[in-house]
């Protein structure tokens, strides 16, 4: 039993993000130091006084403290550390459509098999030889080494890249909404969905050209509909957005944007938000998922929430499309681990992260 | 128990009404000028009586949790082991021993615990959703309990031998239908300042609960949806998803946290709407503390 008073978890709701954690020695409750109390969205801590709220919050919807594969106490040198601890729990409670069922397109019934995007699989194919200076993102959970990543990703010619394998996973997205649409019962609310999404890969930059765009994703995402949705039917792209895009919660629409998946993905993964949950709440999702296209749906993510906050590009130039993947490498490397945690912590996450896919 | 260190008209043994009467004896054989005392006792009495705006049992609840009990109708206490962060638990060694000093016996399996509150959104640090049980719900021989009783496991009520325990356990329970009210005021009277004036239906919301501290509800029935009268949320709750929001106006991208926290909100707000329950926001009771 470790008898130096560390931090450690008293009660903690995962998917909500609220936790109690205690200062004190394993296993003792009798001796809690002091007790506090850590909520998203700001997981600050909230000082208690005494322990007591704590254990009560197992009465409701918390568990009661967090332990090992042995039933182990987990303990943490810092505050700081639970409070990654509760973040990247948190994340990870959202993958998968969590109660209440998902959002956006149904999901699929669990194929017989893999049920791969050939063309992706296709085009990152045709790319591999234009990624050469990829070097694997292997490690990247660790701060340092994910800086030196990233700032390989901002060279020109790496940049101009990363654009095309961005311009390709996109593109598949549209496919497959767009496919899914076709398929099933549609309404105005699914067809504005998948306009929101449209809208925003092309205020990411992924087209130099409106002309360029409207033949690659407004001809695969609408056509099929034959007349297009009216608010596609003008020229340009000013002025013509529909009430709900202009909505202030946009970037949640990465959770209803279908992932399309390559042949040796795992097929549980539904919504481009699975795999940035799992990317940010495990810290070693890239040890194993190294190459660049399993790292284009992560960034397509992050590229697509930063550029919510931020006008269409003008003029989508080289130089505007750096700053733009600048910008979402920033916000993504906030996301991404901050603090490595004890292995037995890590562990768990990754297990519990990878666990929520099986909640469909 | 030991008069010397409790409080021998809080702790009596004595029926709450009578522990009033004491306490203000007690305060006028003190000194103290009784007027706005007995008037304030009589205010307290008025408010907490009135069956449409009186107190309520609520529960506090986090989003997913809330989300999952509006998918399953299927609120679940620890003892039915409710699948939290992905594996089955079990009552704490804590709990079962607080369980067994409340001497809830067999009926601990079975017992769904909240609080008591007068407008507000219960406590937060329990959920940013605050469920207010109907009056209907609540049979008038549930058993109330003067605070968290998880104090009973620590200073200065913890250590004091079984049967002091069990006395300090007596005087602090209460029922429902012939309590309620006079346990509230009597909880209110110790942090009532000497006054020249009247308080307000807010100041009597904050004496009742205020952030942990609360009168414990041991309901013995399940809650089902329809056994909700309504949601509540504070204030602030709206606030912060405004500021997030707002930042974004900024050009600045909110963290992946509060993608998902506001996510959440809508889905909650969705999925109550499908099931006809109304969601107010609310601080404490009294016009001034209501948004809608």
């Amino acid at each position: 039993v470790e008898l130096t008073p560390r931090w450690h978890v008293e009660a903690w709701a995962v998917r909500d993000g609220m936790a109690f954690a205690s200062f004190r020695p394993t296993n003792d409750i009798r001796r809690t130091e002091r007790t506090v109390f850590i909520g998203v969205p700001g997981l600050e801590a909230v000082p208690l006084g005494r322990v007591s709220p704590a254990l009560w919050a197992t009465r409701v919807n918390f568990q009661d403290g967090f332990h090992n594969e042995d039933g182990d106490e987990i303990g943490f040198a810092s505050l700081a550390e639970v409070k990654e601890l509760v973040r990247r729990g948190y994340l990870a409670g959202g993958i998968g459509p969590g109660p209440g069922g998902g959002e956006g397109p149904p999901p699929e019934k669990p194929p017989d098999g893999p049920q791969a995007d050939p063309i992706v699989d296709g085009e990152f194919e045709r790319l591999r030889e234009i990624r050469g200076w990829f070097r694997g993102s292997k490690g990247i959970a660790e701060l340092e080494t994910r800086a030196q990543l990233f700032g390989t990703l901002l060279q020109p010619s790496a940049c101009e890249s990363t654009f095309e394998h961005l311009r390709v996973f996109g593109m598949a997205t549209i496919r497959l909404w767009a496919q899914r649409l076709r398929s099933a019962y549609r309404d105005d609310e699914a067809v504005a969905d998948l306009s929101e999404w449209v809208q925003l890969l092309w205020r990411a930059g992924l087209w130099s050209s409106f002309r360029d765009f409207e033949d690659d994703a407004l001809r695969y995402a609408f056509d099929w509909m034959g007349p297009r949705p009216v608010y596609w039917q003008y020229d340009g792209v000013y002025g013509v957005w529909p009430a709900h895009a202009e909505s202030l919660t946009r970037e949640q629409i990465i959770f209803r944007v279908p992932c399309p998946l390559r042949h040796d993905w795992d097929w549980r993964i539904q919504q481009l938000s699975d795999k940035l949950l799992l990317a940010v709440a495990t810290h070693d999702y890239f040890d194993v998922n190294d190459d660049l296209p399993e790292l284009v749906p992560v960034l397509l993510a992050a590229l697509a929430i930063v550029s919510q906050a931020r006008p269409p590009m003008a003029a989508p130039s080289p130089d505007a499309q750096r700053e733009r993947l600048r910008l979402a490498l920033d916000w993504l490397s906030e996301q991404m681990p901050q603090l490595m945690l004890p292995m037995s912590a890590e562990y768990s996450l990754r297990k519990f992260a990878w666990s929520e896919l099986e909640r469909r | 128990m030991n008069r010397l260190d409790l409080d021998p008209i809080y702790f009596s043994s004595r029926a709450w009404a009578r522990r009033i009467r004491a306490w203000i004896a007690k305060a006028r054989a003190g000194g103290q000028a009784t007027p706005f005392l007995d008037g304030n006792v009589a205010v307290m009495r008025q408010i907490l009586t009135h069956p449409d705006t009186g107190p309520r049992m609520v529960i506090n609840i986090g989003a997913d949790a809330l989300l999952k009990f509006l998918e399953t109708n299927d609120y679940k206490n620890i003892y039915e082991k409710p699948v939290v962060g992905g594996r089955r638990r079990e009552p704490t060694k804590e709990r079962i021993e607080v369980d067994r000093l409340l001497g809830l016996g067999a009926a601990a399996s079975n017992s769904y615990f909240g609080a008591v509150a007068l407008g507000g959104a219960g406590v937060r640090f329990y959920g940013e959703y605050c469920m207010a049980i109907k009056p209907s719900r609540v049979g008038g021989t549930t058993r109330l309990f003067d605070r968290d009783s998880y104090d009973l496991l620590q200073p200065p009520l913890a250590g004091r031998g079984p049967t002091r325990t069990s006395r300090i356990v007596g005087a602090l329970c209460g029922q429902w239908d012939k309590d309620l009210v006079d346990m509230l005021i009597m909880k209110a009277l110790p942090r009532l300042p000497p006054a020249q004036h009247l308080i307000t239906v807010g100041n009597v919301s904050g004496l009742i609960m205020s952030d942990q501290e609360f009168v414990e509800v041991h309901l013995i029935d399940k809650i089902g949806l329809e056994h909700i009268e309504e949601i509540r949320q504070r204030p602030e709750e709206a606030a912060v998803e405004s500021s997030i929001l707002s930042r974004r106006r900024d050009r600045q991208s909110p963290t992946l946290v509060e993608i998902r926290w506001v996510a959440q909100r809508q889905r909650v707000l969705r999925g109550l709407a499908r099931k006809g329950l109304y969601l107010r926001v609310a601080s404490l009771h009294g016009k001034g503390y209501q948004w809608n």
